[in-house]
């Protein structure tokens, strides 16, 4: 089987940031070339045990595979591709969330919001007439 | 087996794939067989190291692939575009000044 290899290549080459269509276009095709390579082997007349080393031998080592794939830019996300462009968007998108946090914690809240606005303006008016009274009453000195 | 080529040689897989595929759409495993065949075995690729060339190519358009199902398997067959027909031509021209180049070195008497 070369279901191992196929495994720790797909690891090496989503860690090199190689595009997910180009991972699984080339797992897919070196299982097949692998097929076919056993096939040939054992139409040779190979064991089953013989033609799966022959195959595995004639494919090449994963890391081989994967430093040629990791070799070639133009097989890899943009992201990998251009990390400055990655670095750039990232900081735009921390200084949008920061400005913009604010907003977004009043957004759909309009109710809860109205209902702080009126109780609060209520314990001002309320706070202001009762300190009003108390200074006239002051002023004025209470009633014997 | 035959031991595979150095890294000096990275541009001939490419020649060589877009030679083959000028001929007739290929799947990856019939690639390798008919590099090895019109060489003669003296240019023995790593056979998985074809992907990455073909993935590349395609890439840069020059190149197609689609899928075919052959005996109840689904193969990548590619095959050459437009461009990958200028590619080819221009590959070809600058191959030929190179081994050009390396006969007529070769064929240069030694100085004593």
């Amino acid at each position: 089987m070369y279901e191992p290899n196929l495994r720790s290549l797909k690891r090496t080459l989503i860690r090199g940031g190689v595009a997910p269509v180009f991972v699984t276009r080339t797992l897919e095709e070196l299982g097949d070339h692998y097929e076919d390579l056993e096939d040939e082997a054992l139409r040779a007349g190979s064991s089953r045990e013989e033609a799966g080393t022959d195959a595995r031998g004639r494919l090449g080592q994963p890391s081989a595979i994967a430093a040629e794939v990791l070799r070639r830019p133009e097989l890899k996300t943009w992201t990998f591709r251009w990390p400055w462009v990655r670095v750039v968007l990232h900081r735009f998108a921390v200084l949008l969330a920061l400005s913009t946090a604010p907003a977004m914690a009043v957004v759909g809240r309009g109710a809860s919001i109205t209902r702080w606005c009126v109780s609060t303006g209520l314990a001002v008016l309320l706070t202001g007439s009762l300190l009003l009274l108390m200074q006239h009453m002051i002023s004025v000195g209470l009633p014997a | 087996m035959g031991q595979t080529n150095p890294p000096f040689m990275s541009g001939v897989p490419e020649l060589l794939v877009l030679r083959l595929l000028a001929r007739e759409e290929m799947y990856g495993y019939e690639l390798v067989k008919s590099v090895r065949l019109v060489t003669g075995e003296a240019i023995a690729l790593g056979e998985g190291v074809i992907y990455p060339v073909l993935h590349a190519l395609e890439k840069a358009g020059a190149l197609k692939a689609r899928r075919k199902p052959i005996n109840g398997r689904t193969r990548v067959y590619y095959t050459l575009t437009g461009k990958g027909q200028k590619r080819l031509e221009r590959l070809t021209e600058e191959w030929g000044r190179i081994s050009g180049g390396i006969e007529s070195a070769l064929g240069e008497p030694e100085h004593v």
